[in-house]
Order: structure tokens, then C-alpha cells, then sequence
């Protein structure tokens, strides 16, 4: 597999472990003793336990006087371990990364000794949007990101949304550590909000011929537009209210071309900048027949309009500043579809044992699109928008690349470019005889449990392709396989220093990187060191 | 100016709220004042949307004015053409939703006289759910109206999801009587523990037909306390032969399916592609999968009585006289 192999990362949600669970008959124990914030024992806590597939494995326990418990007759293998606290689940040995939870070993290695479980409550944040007037604003979105790594670089991803209420309140619950940009915006489409909640009152008497234009109230994010970030702790109970200004907008006008017949399209802002947000302004109007489109209220900034129509799209970056934009025209083109073929895959390998992606080569990451498996097993990319793409690739079952075809040219380690309508074929070829990386994070000689591991397997520090995010087991160690002959470089950093997500580039710590050059069915060493904040290693 | 005709179209429960003899000025000019529907007096800060669609025109604009602390506000120079006035403010009905609005044709207008808008209170049902213990917890509740014109004679409002405060708040509503259903969340230990908060109705009531109703006035806010109790809960277990691939099967009550009051995504067992889904209270429970067959969406469902064991052995498959996979 081209991944993680017995990591302890289980995704929240998701039913595909990662963690290689092969049961024997032997019956072990999980004990444990669970603790609050400050280290004291926390008594007649019920405690879960789960598999790897979230199938409760025995009766939840309650832990004694002195916070400890134990589960019995369990099988060699993780397992999940989770306590209820005031209405919410939280689980053993919590990292930043809300999708995830640590899983817990059991077997003769661990046999008699107790593990720790810190159960400290979630940070919760609440607080409520005014208007320039004082007055609550009802149905404001309020959105949260959390500062993460991604595809090279630091970046917001949606973490929380929620909507104030008849009061202005909002509170959002379930809030691991991290860094975090909170935004709030009036609600400016009618979806059980009024439509004109977006707009700014002229108090007193208005002249409507000398009206002059409309105002709308604009985005306010804590602590600052993003990038800056701030820092929620465990268990935190954090008040930030909001008063949204208003400012004249501008609207953006259009009209989609080339809409195949009968058939509706669809028009979306996107704000491009660091929180890369769908954020609709006002659509004020519509008109399928002869392809018009206008929003108003766009604040001034930098966005993304993309209109969609089945399988024809069209996008373009457009600037807000200081005027309307008219006479946009965004033609629709139809994608590209591209037939995945893969060869020499072993017999009895299962269907999915590769999967292909393309991912955007944009400056701003984007989501992998993954080629889609028909009931038959063939592979295929259907609708891919016009432009340049690294290919992703991931595989299971001691398979591994060996080399991709596209238009004629190898393109695993390098990019490919897809023209509208391209229709084309991507031969795939696999291997059996994979490399394998064995690595341990340290730092001062010493193993870090559960840091981020990050491995560059296309692409260059400069310009990434497909990258591997990992996360180091109890002991510091990790490993990947299915791996194809190659340089590879490798970091890693805590993911529990306050405000630090990861390195802002790789190309500024690429002297720091352990660097791993595997051959063919190689099994290669690697010690990583753990990255500072501040990008040295430690 | 033009001299002004007036014409009003009031909408909703409104028509006898806005003065008959409503005119414009000279100059267009409308004035009027937001008042609170129960006091009379004015409300401060309400916001009033005045839609103004010029002669020949498809293209309506809307000035956003804000009253002052009487409730006064004034729009000057106003073209001939429809005027669509309405108000909102927090706290109160929404403006279209109550009623509190007026149309106006401006051509040859007459005096002007003020409009009147009324806003109605909302009332207010908050409170915590708890378990017998008092301890908050997750649950979904269902809110209902009594509606005496209505077959059956309640209609549906809306449902809301409870976090794990067990704090729930159900504001915009009309004056009226409401009933509320409400369950607990299966959580995880309980489903491994066997047991599950049945579905209720205010205050403690099985069914819709022996649930009291909540008397609601505009303005009053009712504070409750909705408690659950714990009972046994077992597992269903099955198969559906027909997908060759793994299906998204749900379990949900009689009904419209509500995401709060449903089981999804039960645990799944590869090898025999069987699905277990736990800590099912007793009752009559409808069983769905959703899959797809050469690119064709199927659904099945049947109906599942779980009473006092677990039910095993389900199989979910298409009805033997269709003569289909299923419900394309």
C-alpha cells in the first residue's frame, strides 16, 4: 500500500481503516487510567471501545475512584478508545486534526502497562453578531477554519459553520486545540433568511432619486482578515462578538455562452483568498435563455466565477475594486474524459488496489479529483476542466506504480495537461516489486510520538506534486510502502506547537529534509528530524 | 408632481391594518410608522424594505430604511409605479411571514396618509433535554402545529438538532398550540450498552394522539424541560443481495425520513456483506438501501417491527411481483 501501515490514524466517519488489524486468537487487555486537564483522576467516567471500523468491541466501562479501567478479551489489534464527557464523545490521545483519532494497541508488547487518557472538554466558542446599529443580526453565517498543511503550504480549511440565531447568538462546540480564522457575514440569499439581510438601512428620511448606491455589510473576521489566525487551548470557553460595518459594493454582471440546449447552468462566486470559500453574494438575477447573470453586493476583493452547465464548465479569476464589473462572458467548454487503463495488475489484486487522481497545478491547493471505477472495474476521469495537473496515486496490496502514459509521454513524476473536449487514454503500469520506507521522527535522540510526517513523492520542494501526509506511531516510527524506485524527501513537525501548522514552504527547508533513495523492492531507512517552528530541526 | 391615485393591495391577515385611505404626496412622498401589533406602539430600528417597480420596468429597486425610536420612517420621491412595502426587526415575525405589509400603486396620486405596518411578537419554546437523571443530552426534536382546518390536525413545523448541552431554543413562532417530539441521540456506549432513549412526545407521552399541547401567545416565551428515559434497545441485522456493491441503508421511522431521528451507515461486515445496525428502540421502523445497478439508481425499503429481541436475518430485496431490482 502506498500510505500508512499500522500508523493508528483512523479518519473520523470513515469506514476504511488504515490500520493493519490482523487478530490472532489471543486474549489481551486494555487498561488505562483516565485523567482531567490537570492530571487528576476522573472517576465514574464511562469509557468505549471500538475496532478500527467503528463496531463497538465490548460494553463500555466506568472508571473507579482512582480514574482507572480496564477492558478484557480483546484480540491483538488498535483499537479506539473514547469517554463521554458532558454530552460529547472525546477520544484517546486527541490531535488538532478533527478528522482523525489515535488508535490504541493491544498484544503481548503491551500486556500490563496503562496507558494515560487525558479527558479534557472541547473548546467551545460563542458570541453575537451586531449590526453598525447594535442590533443582532438573525441568520449570519458564521464560518471557522482551522490553520492545517497541505500540498506544500499552510492553509484554511473549513473547520465549523454555523448560523446565528433570532438573538444574533452562534456557538460552536466539539473544538480541538489549533489555530483558527473566525468570519461572519450577513446571510445576503433568501434561504429562510430575508433577502435584503445583506443590506445596510438608511436610517432616518431617504430620497429614493438621491440614493445613491446600496451598502452592504461586509465580512468581519477574528482576529483580522485571513491570514492571521488565533489560538483556541483545550476546554476553552471563548466570547467573540461581532459588528458588521457596512460599505458600498459592486456587482458583478455577465452572460455564460455556449449553454448546451435544454439544458440549466448554474453561476458561483467563489472569494479567492486565503479561506477560498464558496461566499454568495446577492444572485439578483438569473436568465437561462439568454445566459444573464448578475450579483450584487460583492465586496471588493479577489473571486472565482465558475458557471456550470453538466458536463460543460467555464471559470476565471476576476478582481472586485472600486467598480462594477459588466459584460463578463464566461464560455462553456466541455471537459475532458480520459479512459484509466491498468496493466499487469496481479491476479487476485482487488479492484481498487490503484487509484488515479489530478490535482490541480493552480498557486492555491486544490481537492485531488480521483478517477472514477465502474461497476466493471474500468477507470475513467470524466468532465476534467482545461489545464495543467499533477497526477496523484495511491495503492494497496503490495502494488506500485512502475510508470503512467499520457498523450504519448511518461507523466508519473511529472505534470499533464488537459485540453476542453480532450478525449484520451492514460496507461497505467504496475509493479509488484515495491520499495518500502521504515522511518522514525526524533528529536534530541528521542522518538516523537504522533508528529506529522510529510513525504514529497512527486514534484519538488519547489513545486510539489503528490505529497504524503503521515503521522508517526507511539514509538516515533513509520512506514510506507508500495513505493515506486525514486528520491524521496521527508519532514516532519509536532502537530501540538500553538499556531504552527507546518512549514509556510517546502523550498525553504529543503536542506532539512532526510533524503531516501530507493531501488527497486528496496526496504529503505530513513530518521527524520523533528522541524522547529521556526524550520530548524531539532 | 402628478396628482396621485391610490390603489392598495394588503396581503395576508393584514388587510384591515393599513388604513384605507392611503395616499401619496405630491412628490411621492410615502411615510409610515412599524408599530408592535399587541402595544400599539412604535418599534425603534425596524428595518423597512420600500420595492419600488417603475412603469415598463421588470426590474424593481428596493431602498432599506430604518425607523426612528416612535417607529417613524419617510421615503421622498418616489416614482410613479408599484411600491411593495414591508418591515422586519428582531424578535418579531418576519414581515411578509405575519402579514405586516402593503402594495401601492403611485400614478395619480392624492394626499398622502402614513402607512401603518404591524409586527407580531414571536414566541419563544426553550429549554434543555435531559436524561431521568438530568444530565443534558444529544437529541433531535420535531415540532408540530395544531391546525384545526387541517386533516389530521397537525401540520409539521420544523426539526432542530440539540448538541450536547441539551439546549434547545424554537423562535419565529405565531401564536398557536405546538406539540413536540423529541429523542435522544444514539450515542456509541449505548448502542453497545443495549440502550437507547425512546421517541416522545411533550411531556411524556408515546404518541401524538395522548401528547399535550403547548398553548403559545406572541410575545410569550414557554420554557421546557423534555426528559428522556433509557430503554432496551437491540440490534437489526441483515443483508441486501441484490447490490454488488456496499449499499447506503438507513433506518428510519414511518415517514419522511429526519436526520436526526434515523440510523445510517450501520457497521458492515465485508465478508458476508452483512449490515448490524445498534441500540434500535422497539418499534415500527422503515429499512432503506440505496445503491446502483449498471449506473441505475435502485432503492429498496421494507419495514422492520422490532418489540422485545434482536431481528436477524433481514433480507432486503425487490418486491417478487415487480419484476425489477427495485425503484429505479
Amino acid at each position: 500500500m502506498l500510505g500508512q501501515r499500522g500508523v493508528g490514524i483512523v479518519l473520523l466517519g470513515l469506514i476504511a481503516g488504515i490500520v493493519s488489524a490482523q487478530p490472532n486468537a489471543s486474549r489481551f487487555s486494555l487498561r488505562g487510567r483516565a485523567v482531567d486537564e490537570n492530571g487528576r483522576p476522573i472517576s465514574a467516567l464511562q469509557i468505549a471501545l471500538w475496532d478500527d471500523k467503528w463496531k463497538a468491541v465490548a460494553e463500555p466501562v466506568t472508571s473507579d475512584a482512582d480514574g482507572r479501567f480496564v477492558f478484557t478479551g480483546l484480540d491483538e489489534s488498535r483499537y479506539i478508545l473514547g469517554a463521554t464527557l458532558h454530552g460529547e464523545t472525546i477520544f484517546y490521545r486527541e490531535l488538532p486534526n478533527s478528522g482523525s483519532v489515535v488508535t490504541t494497541p493491544t498484544g503481548p508488547k503491551y500486556e500490563g502497562s496503562e496507558i494515560l487518557f487525558r479527558v479534557v472538554p472541547h473548546a467551545v466558542i460563542a458570541g453575537i453578531v451586531r449590526d453598525e446599529f447594535g442590533d443582532p443580526v438573525t441568520n449570519a453565517g458564521i464560518s471557522l477554519f482551522q490553520l492545517g498543511w497541505r500540498d506544500g503550504q499552510v492553509v484554511f480549511a473549513p473547520s465549523n459553520q454555523a448560523e446565528t440565531d433570532d438573538r444574533g447568538q452562534y456557538r460552536i462546540g466539539g473544538l480541538r486545540p489549533g489555530a483558527y480564522a473566525l468570519c461572519a457575514a450577513a446571510e445576503p440569499n433568501p434561504n429562510g433568511a430575508s433577502p435584503f439581510g445583506a443590506v445596510a438601512p438608511q436610517p432616518g428620511i431617504a430620497d429614493f432619486q438621491t440614493r445613491g448606491e446600496p451598502r452592504f455589510y461586509k465580512r468581519s473576521c477574528y482576529p483580522a482578515n485571513p491570514p492571521a489566525s488565533f489560538q483556541i487551548g483545550s476546554a476553552q470557553q471563548l466570547q467573540r462578538d461581532f459588528v458588521l460595518g457596512s460599505a458600498r459594493a459592486f456587482a458583478v454582471r455577465g452572460r455564460v455562452t455556449n449553454p448546451p440546449p435544454e439544458t440549466s447552468f448554474s453561476v458561483t462566486l467563489f472569494r479567492d483568498d486565503e479561506v477560498n470559500v464558496v461566499e454568495q453574494p446577492r444572485l439578483t438575477g438569473i436568465n437561462l435563455a439568454d445566459g444573464s447573470f448578475e450579483f450584487e453586493g460583492v465586496e471588493p476583493g479577489r473571486y472565482r466565477i465558475e458557471a456550470n452547465a453538466g458536463a460543460v464548465h467555464a471559470g476565471t479569476a476576476i478582481q472586485v475594486e472600486g467598480a462594477d464589473i459588466g459584460e463578463l462572458e464566461l464560455m462553456l467548454e466541455p471537459g475532458g474524459s480520459i479512459d484509466v487503463d491498468v496493466h499487469d495488475l496481479p491476479n487476485g489484486a482487488a479492484a481498487d488496489a490503484v487509484r488515479i487522481g489530478l490535482r490541480s497545478t493552480g498557486p492555491r491547493p486544490s481537492e485531488t479529483r480521483w478517477a472514477q471505477t465502474a461497476p466493471d472495474g474500468a477507470m475513467r476521469f470524466e468532465s476534467v476542466e482545461a489545464g495543467t495537473y499533477w497526477v496523484q496515486t495511491r495503492t494497496s496490496g503490495s502494488v506500485c506504480i512502475e510508470s503512467i502514459r499520457f498523450g504519448g509521454r511518461e507523466v508519473f513524476q511529472h505534470t499533464l495537461t488537459v485540453t476542453a473536449g480532450q478525449q484520451d487514454r492514460m496507461d497505467v503500469a504496475v509493479s509488484t516489486q515495491c520499495a518500502t520506507i521504515e522511518g522514525k521522527v526524533v528529536s534530541q535522540g528521542k522518538p516523537v510520538a504522533f508528529a506529522r510526517v510529510m513525504q514529497l513523492l512527486t514534484g519538488s520542494a519547489e513545486s510539489p506534486g503528490d505529497t504524503l501526509l503521515d503521522v508517526s506511531r507511539e514509538d516515533g516510527t513509520f512506514s510506507t510502502t508500495g513505493l515506486a524506485p525514486g528520491r524521496y524527501l521527508l519532514w516532519a513537525w509536532s502537530q501540538e506547537v500553538p499556531g504552527f501548522a507546518g512549514p509556510p514552504s517546502l523550498a525553504g527547508i529543503m536542506s532539512q529534509a532526510a533524503v531516501v533513495v530507493l531501488a527497486k523492492g528496496e526496504h529503505g531507512a530513513a530518521i527524520v528530524p523533528l522541524l522547529q517552528p521556526g524550520g530548524a530541526p531539532q | 408632481m402628478n396628482p396621485a391615485r391610490l390603489w392598495i393591495a394588503v396581503c395576508g391577515m393584514v388587510c384591515g391594518l393599513v388604513p384605507a385611505s392611503i395616499a401619496a404626496g405630491a412628490a411621492n412622498d410615502l411615510s409610515g410608522r412599524v408599530v408592535d401589533a399587541q402595544t400599539g406602539e412604535g418599534v425603534e430600528r425596524a428595518r423597512v424594505m420600500v420595492q419600488v417597480t417603475p412603469p415598463g420596468s421588470n426590474q424593481p429597486a428596493t431602498l432599506v430604511v430604518l425607523t426612528n425610536p416612535d417607529g417613524g420612517f419617510g421615503v421622498r420621491n418616489l416614482p410613479d409605479g408599484a411600491c411593495r412595502i414591508w418591515s422586519e426587526k428582531a424578535g418579531y415575525l418576519g414581515g411578509q411571514r405575519s402579514g405586516s405589509q402593503a402594495s401601492i400603486l403611485f400614478s395619480d396620486a392624492d394626499t398622502p396618509a402614513p402607512v401603518i405596518l404591524q409586527l407580531t411578537r414571536q414566541a419563544v419554546i426553550e429549554g434543555r433535554v435531559v436524561d431521568q437523571s438530568g444530565a443534558a443530552i444529544t437529541a433531535s426534536i420535531k415540532l408540530f402545529r395544531l391546525i384545526l382546518e387541517r386533516k389530521g390536525g397537525v401540520e409539521f413545523q420544523r426539526d432542530m438538532q440539540v448538541d450536547g448541552t441539551g439546549e434547545f431554543r424554537l423562535a419565529g413562532l405565531e401564536a398557536g398550540h405546538y406539540y413536540i417530539e423529541f429523542g435522544g441521540r444514539f450515542d456509541w456506549p449505548n448502542q453497545a450498552k443495549k440502550r437507547a432513549y425512546s421517541i416522545q412526545f411533550y411531556p411524556h407521552a408515546p404518541d401524538l394522539q395522548s401528547a399535550k399541547a403547548i398553548e403559545m401567545q406572541a410575545g410569550q416565551v414557554a420554557q421546557l424541560t423534555l426528559q428522556l428515559q433509557a430503554a432496551p434497545a437491540y440490534e437489526v441485522r441483515g443483508r441486501v443481495p441484490a447490490a454488488t456493491q456496499r449499499p447506503a441503508i438507513s433506518l428510519h421511522l414511518p415517514g419522511e425520513p429526519d436526520p436526526g431521528m434515523q440510523f445510517f451507515n450501520p457497521s458492515w461486515d465485508e465478508r458476508n456483506e452483512n449490515f448490524t445496525f445498534s441500540g434500535v428502540p422497539p418499534g415500527v421502523w422503515i429499512l432503506e438501501a440505496n445503491f446502483s445497478i449498471d449506473g441505475h439508481a435502485v432503492q429498496l425499503s421494507k419495514t422492520v417491527r422490532v418489540a422485545d429481541a434482536d431481528v436477524d436475518g433481514i433480507a432486503l430485496e425487490p418486491a417478487i411481483d415487480s419484476g425489477a431490482p427495485g425503484k429505479p
